[in-house]
């Protein structure tokens, strides 16, 4: 694997608005689906980082909405993680799963915080930066 | 090229324009970065990484967590400027 996922979904019901499109906030469920399986692909997703005694907050967001979605529409949520040395940072891109138009963009950041004292750290902590080390190596 | 403390903080002080909009007045080398320049520790990250480009060398974090003025960001900087070069 490398430090991208891409997550399929369909469009639900539930997340169209009265002009019969995804509601604008919905597309932070969709970059957090994406973001779960990347993390679950890196072997640090936040069951593990719990257990090493962190917490992984979003800090920062980035939508930019290119063209709309629609109910049942499949899409791809391409999310790849760009930085991690300092805080996790991700990039994502929605495509229509049939034609690959690219239809959204956007990053968030998120940085690692002591889940016992609350402090934030400015460096990501080092089992995190050594799994995604293995990764890298692994796919070289 | 040696930089020179001097140089560091012109350097310095431009970057903390370009991220944080800070007055260029306030930033002195015994500037507080949180009391003075409002810079959170959130920000701290951005100024690492803009940091780390401008060197060419990885900040350490445990050694950034301890800074707390303008002054002991040019003493780290100058440090790694000057392992650059040697």
């Amino acid at each position: 694997m490398s430090l991208s996922t891409r997550y399929t979904l369909d469009v639900p019901f539930f997340d169209v608005d009265s002009m019969n499109i995804v509601w604008h906030g919905h597309y932070a469920k969709y970059f957090e689906l994406a973001r779960c399986q990347l993390l679950d692909e890196i072997g640090f997703n936040y069951q593990t980082m719990a257990c090493e005694g962190y917490v992984f907050p979003i800090i920062d967001m980035q939508i930019k909405y290119i063209a709309s979605l629609n109910f049942n529409q499949r899409v791809d949520v391409v999310a790849t993680l760009i930085e991690w040395e300092y805080r996790l940072k991700i990039d994502y891109k929605v495509f229509d799963h049939k034609t690959q138009q690219r239809l959204s963009k956007g990053h968030t950041i998120q940085v690692a915080v002591d889940a016992i004292t609350q402090k934030m750290l400015i460096g990501s902590p080092t089992a995190l930066v050594k799994k995604i080390e293995r990764v890298l190596v692994d796919n070289e | 090229m040696t930089y020179s403390k001097d140089d560091i903080l012109k350097e310095i002080t431009t970057l903390m324009i370009d991220l944080f909009e800070v007055d260029p007045k306030e930033v002195t080398l015994n500037a507080s970065l949180r009391e003075d320049l409002s810079i959170d520790s959130i920000d701290t990250i951005d100024l690492m990484l803009a940091l780390k480009s401008h060197v060419g060398r990885k900040i350490s974090p445990e050694e950034f967590i301890l800074v707390r003025t303008v002054s002991d960001i040019v003493d780290i900087v100058h440090e790694l400027m000057s392992a650059n070069e040697s």
